[in-house]
């Protein structure tokens, strides 16, 4: 039998990316007139995909989390845990003469896709990518859900938002550089014709407008990706690869045998962990540390225990360290420009999504024109891919330019952060006013990512990491439940203008008391999710520049006040105009309790419920860049 | 040479050569079927096309059988691996075509017989064109491949624009097939030989005694003017819009695919085979670097004029002109991996350009019209016309994980590493110039966003004018649909078309 | 006067080539531009005869040439010649700037 088929966690993660995309092929075959079969089909499928989430999130905690800990290492955070452990070992299996046998229970799951370019079907899951998968699918679910007043189209609809969600998860989970961009654009164009078709009076100049702006920025990453995808890796993979790429040639051309000494061989790769290897290495001789690049030692019991002499080791086992090195300096890799410019063309390609002052503006257009829905969508999960991008992608493959750039990238944060509440408060549209809200919030996000302190107080850094990761989450909750609080309101009142708003709480006591949960929860309240990312990146911002701390902790206010002043625009007073809409229905109560539950639940237990599983991810991740400074 | 000798040599070779040209042969066979139907009374009214199509398909059989590599008829035609990727490329575009007109109509079966001899000979003259080796060959396939084309241009009847398309092309083509004429002449007489082999090697030698002499370098030049006017490149593209707007959409589909498929092949093959023996450096800093920059200027005036269009084969046109420019990006590293790349990028185009002038002339069938405004609430008139459309459009656009993504992938991948291939060999300014190309490359897609969204719009998102469904047979949306499916299965299984580029373009030169 | 050698006929060819691009140019004619093709093609047919006299290799090859061009060039001037009657039965004219309809 051939051992390869045993790869259990390969159909698992296979599935979880593409069992929203088979309910949306299963959904096609459905006659459209069937219209509330096709909604509690696709309802079904959001929920099966939310389940299997949940499974992975055990098979993860369990087997991968806790299996590791049989040494004295403490529990959780075992070296071999780590996502880039796991790779290094999937990959070793890979390049060996016959691969395999592959392990089931490593959640990671390689296999060859286009050989000729070198292109791998890498999924992974690690803490980070697995929230944010948990997250989509749960936004996903409740969007579907509140699809139910969509009568135009439905099918046409829902099968987009499941094809969507394919898209979103598929980006999460990708390990290889091209995957994630196939998905990253997948994604594209199902949100086109969401926010085109379905959208409010100037949807099609918001459509368009999305889809310029996201191409332009994935552009730039197809730059980065294809500039990063010539660098010569070869030291940097298992050394089975390089015999393998010999024969390859010599099978290909015979006559390429002969010009090309063995020496000269290149090795190519996607793979977002080998090219974060050649990304620190390049840093490191950047920054004439290069003494310290080691070579990693093989059978070791602890083999991603950091050395006491500071050496990093990056080459692969097997690899002349001088000639390693040699190579790797006259490679492009540690050209100062070439870093700069790589990092900055994948910096403005997520940018464009998270979105980043000053390339935002695409943003209010399209959550105004979307549909309750897609808005809950596009702010609880596309936006997440932004911040996720910057994590996964942008900072371990350029580290360099990330470090050296970091005080600017914090500076556009801050920016983004008052900006984004600066423009919320003069907003009358309440969709509007949260879409400059969403953009005021990703800044923290960015400045979280950014305050990189020195590899002493890496701690610091490691906190504002896991603000800007659970801040993506907080944001995912409230501005998913804060644009279905719009949506509950419109479809009464059939506007969004916040002046002829008012007087809510009367008739709507149920609605109002979840929505103020709500407000407070986004204006980041202690004891609600908003709070504990703000808090600390605001402790990780003050160890890196104490100017941009105050100016994020000063925004605060400007935040707690453009809020407060739409809830009791929208809420407070008197109006005979409101006075007659009804409560809070028994389907708008199911979809907003749980966001309302989960908001208080993650403010009151963010290490039991979160911070307990994503912590390892993120510590791995920053001690890899970290000491690198 | 001995005469008697080689006279010999060609006859002991000549069955197992015409075997080989079997293909070339049968199309010969339907050109002669064809025009003598005209002879009979009966056959007058019996539609030809389907025949034809059997015909093609045969001939595809023939080929896709055919695996030898070497030279025939004394060294006139060179079939090989690349030669064979064409002619497989040409004789499907040939027979979708044919389908396409089945579909829409657009031969009655009065002009079956003359649409089928024009179309089979054109064709055949581009087989020819892919797999020429002498001179002579490159002059006379290009003939043979241009003057049914310029028929097929005006082959609407009575229609004025038709007639006009055909007079601006037969006008344009004429004199730029008369200065590459002269070229060649210029060319095969400093020399000595119009065999390109033998011809590469006295270029050689000439280019190490010294550098090329007046004549020789205006003969390659005007060599290239040819091409490129039959590319539709920098400055030469002026003929192509106006031709395809005339023109019936199938033939636009036939010139935009097959001819500058065919157009393509045979650049990369002289480039590939005249230069083999002149020192890279020198080749790279003259003929590529032009090459690049006509090649960015190209894709970026096809963009840009593309913006601003309202008849959908006009903005197809411009489309074309604008890939041609891709694919020039990649013709002029003048490496095998590019070369490659660009055979890939064909084999993408062939299904989404194909699939996009279909759509026109359903449309014209149905609704009379070819304006975009023709297209507007397509979706909601036609959802399976719709989608395909949509499919084709993002294809044409770039967007994984369709066909015209996996082609610009590799296109920008060549050109890029050739750029840091040259930069890490001593030559910056090539580096600098080919990262110029690419960035040209990378800013003129989301340019060309601007036109093709313009049409999904209308599309997708305009109500129409006419709500009643359109009415598309079975048959065609069938045959949309297998175009649809061929862009998506080339966009996400590489593999097996790689190796086939691969093999193809190790294969030249 | 030296003795008559290749590159008498070479200018000549030139010449003619030269006149025929300017025909092409300037005529608005449509059977006039024609005209200008057949003297550009009747320059590189010129070309292949020099060659074929002074070139020893090129013996066979040229005149193979130029008889393929001859051919060519009356195939070439037959489909024109058809296409320009078919422009002529539509809009009454062969003036090249008279087919002005399809522009943008």
């Amino acid at each position: 039998m051939d051992p390869n088929a045993r790869e259990v966690d390969m159909i698992w993660l296979t599935a979880q990316v593409f069992l929203p995309l088979a309910v949306a092929v299963l959904l096609l075959i459905v006659p459209g007139r069937f219209r509330e079969l096709l909604r509690w089909l696709a309802l079904f499928g959001c929920a099966a995909t939310l389940a299997l989430s949940l499974c992975l999130w055990v098979d993860y905690y369990h087997r991968v989390l806790e299996y590791r800990s049989d040494r004295s290492v403490s529990s959780m955070y075992h070296p071999d845990s780590r996502l880039d452990a796991r790779v290094e070992h999937q990959q070793s299996l890979t390049a060996k003469p016959v691969p395999g046998p592959f392990l089931s229970i490593d959640l990671v799951t390689i296999r060859p896709w286009i050989s000729q370019f070198d292109v791998n079907y890498a999924l992974g899951v690690d803490g980070l990518n697995l929230l944010m998968v948990i997250l989509t699918s749960l936004v996903t679910m409740l969007a579907v859900a509140a699809s139910w007043k969509i009568d135009d189209r439905v099918k046409g609809y829902l099968v987009l938002i499941l094809t969507l969600e394919s898209g979103v998860i598929g980006a999460f989970l990708s390990l290889d550089l091209f995957l994630f961009y196939v998905f990253y654009e997948v994604m594209l164009l199902p949100m086109y014709f969401l926010i085109g078709m379905w959208g409010g009076g100037r949807r099609k100049y918001a459509a368009l407008k999305f889809v310029i702006y996201t191409l332009a920025g994935s552009v730039c990453l197809l730059a980065a990706m294809i500039a990063l995808y010539t660098v010569n890796v070869r030291d940097f993979v298992d050394q089975n690869v390089v015999l393998r790429q010999d024969e390859e040639m010599a099978r290909r051309d015979p006559s390429l045998l002969i010009l090309e000494a063995k020496g000269r061989i290149e090795v190519h790769s996607f793979d977002i962990v080998t090219l974060s290897k050649v990304g620190r290495a390049a840093m490191l001789v950047l920054t004439n540390q290069e003494h310290r690049l080691a070579v990693r030692g093989v059978g070791k019991d602890e083999p991603h225990q950091p050395a006491a002499n500071g050496s990093v080791e990056l080459f692969a086992p097997g690899v002349d360290r001088e000639a390693a090195l040699a190579r790797l300096k006259a490679s492009p890799v540690c050209n100062r420009t070439f870093q700069y410019v790589i990092f900055a063309l994948l910096f403005v390609g997520f940018a464009v999504k998270v979105p980043i002052v000053p390339l935002h503006s695409w943003l209010p257009d399209a959550h105004v024109e979307a549909p309750t829905p897609v808005s809950m969508i596009l702010a609880g999960v596309l936006l997440k891919l932004g911040g996720y991008g910057l994590i996964r992608i942008a900072f371990p493959l350029c580290p360099w330019a990330a470090a050296e750039l970091a005080w600017w990238i914090g500076l556009i944060g801050a920016v983004g952060i008052v900006y984004g509440a600066l423009v919320a408060m003069g907003q009358t549209d309440f969709k509007k006013l949260l879409a400059y809200s969403s953009v005021s919030h990703m800044g923290y996000v960015v400045l979280g990512l950014a305050s990189w302190s020195s590899a002493d107080n890496s701690q610091y850094w490691e906190m504002g990491v896991n603000g800007a990761v659970y801040q993506m989450l907080a944001h995912g909750i409230t501005a998913t439940a804060l644009f279905f609080v719009v949506g509950v309101v419109y479809d009464r009142a059939h506007h969004r203008e916040l002046n002829q708003l008012g007087g809510l709480t009367e008739p709507m006591p149920v609605y109002t008391g979840l929505s103020a949960i709500l407000f407070f929860a986004s204006m980041g309240l202690p004891g609600l999710c908003g709070f504990v990312g703000e808090f600390k990146v605001m402790m990780a911002a003050w160890a890196f520049s104490p100017p941009l701390a105050v100016t994020a902790i000063l925004a605060t206010i400007l935040t707690a006040s453009y809020l407060l002043w739409a809830w009791q625009r929208a809420f407070l007073g008197v109006n005979e105009k409101t006075k007659g809409y009804p409560d809070v229905s028994a389907r708008e109560f199911v979809i907003l309790l749980p966001l309302v539950l989960f908001a208080i639940a993650l403010g009151l237990f963010p290490s039991v419920l979160i911070l307990s599983w994503v912590e390892p991810s993120v510590a791995g991740w920053v001690e890899n860049l970290a000491p690198l400074k | 040479m001995p005469l008697d000798a080689e006279l010999a040599r060609l006859d002991a070779t000549l069955a197992h050569d015409l075997l080989r040209f079997g293909p070339e042969l049968l199309l010969c066979l339907g050109i002669v079927g064809s025009l003598f139907a005209k002879l009979f009374r009966a056959a007058t009214r019996v539609q030809l096309v389907p025949f034809a199509l059997l015909l093609t398909l045969v001939a595809l059989g023939l080929v896709a059988s055919d695996a030898q590599d070497s030279a025939v008829f004394g060294g006139l035609l060179r079939l090989d691996s690349f030669a064979n990727f064409f002619r497989v490329f040409l004789l499907l575009t040939a027979a979708l075509v044919l389908a396409l007109t089945r579909l829409t109509g657009l031969p009655d079966a009065t002009d079956s017989a003359d649409f089928v001899t024009l179309l089979l000979g054109g064709t055949l003259g581009m087989m020819l064109m892919a797999s020429a080796n002498h001179l002579i060959m490159v002059f006379l396939a290009i003939e043979m491949a241009s003057l049914p084309s310029y028929v097929l241009a005006g082959f609407l009847k009575g229609k004025g624009r038709s007639s006009e398309a055909a007079l601006k092309y037969v006008v344009y083509g004429a004199a730029a097939s008369g200065v590459m004429l002269y070229g060649i002449s210029l060319l095969v007489g400093q020399l000595g030989t119009a065999y390109l082999p033998s011809a590469a090697e006295s270029l050689g030698a000439a280019f190490r005694s010294g550098g090329f002499s007046l004549s020789l370098t205006a003969g390659l030049l005007f060599l290239f003017v040819g091409l490129g006017f039959k590319l539709a490149v920098l400055p030469f593209q002026f003929w192509l819009p106006d031709v395809f707007e005339g023109a019936a959409a199938e033939v636009g589909a036939m010139l935009a695919v097959a001819s500058k498929a065919a157009a393509v092949g045979l650049t990369l093959r002289l480039l590939f085979v005249l230069f083999q023996h002149v020192p890279i450096p020198a080749v790279t800093e003259t003929v590529s670097a032009a090459l690049a920059g006509v090649a960015v200027l190209t894709a970026t005036l096809g963009n840009v004029a593309a913006l601003v269009q309202t008849n959908l084969k006009r903005l197809l046109a411009y489309s074309t002109i604008a890939h041609a420019g891709y694919m020039l990006m990649a013709i002029a590293c003048i490496q095998r991996p590019a070369a490659a790349a660009v055979l890939f990028y064909l084999a993408g185009y062939l299904p989404m350009t194909l699939g996009a002038f279909a759509v026109v002339a359903v449309l014209r069938s149905l609704t009379g019209s070819e304006e975009i405004d023709a297209a507007r609430g397509l979706l909601k008139r036609s959802p399976v016309l719709g989608v395909c459309t949509a499919v084709f459009l993002f294809s044409l656009l770039g967007v994984p994980p369709l066909a015209g993504f996996a082609g610009k992938f590799q296109v920008f991948t060549a050109v890029y590493r050739t750029g840091a291939f040259h930069a890490a060999g001593g030559h910056p300014w090539l580096g600098t110039l080919f990262n110029v190309v690419l960035a040209a490359g990378v800013v003129n897609t989301v340019v060309s966003a601007g036109y093709y969204l313009k049409v999904l719009k209308a599309v997708a998102l305009d109500d129409p004018t006419d709500e009643t469904p359109l009415g598309e047979g079975v048959a065609v949306r069938l045959y949309l649909l297998l175009l649809t499916a061929a862009v998506v299965v080339v966009g996400v299984w590489w593999d097996p078309l790689t190796d086939l580029t691969w093999r193809a373009a190790v294969g030249l030169g | 006067m030296t003795e008559l050698g290749l590159t008498h006929f070479l200018i000549l060819s030139a010449f003619l080539f030269a006149c025929g691009l300017l025909c092409i140019a300037t005529k608005r004619n449509a059977v006039g531009i024609l005209m200008g093709v057949e003297l550009v093609l009747n320059a590189a047919n010129i070309n292949f005869v020099a060659f074929t006299r002074y070139l020893p290799g090129f013996r066979i090859e040229g005149q193979v040439f130029a008889v393929l061009v001859i051919v060519l060039a009356a195939a070439e001037a037959a489909v024109a010649l058809a296409i320009i009657l078919n422009f002529y039965n539509n809009r009454g004219t062969v003036d090249v700037d008279q087919a002005n309809d399809l522009k943008g």
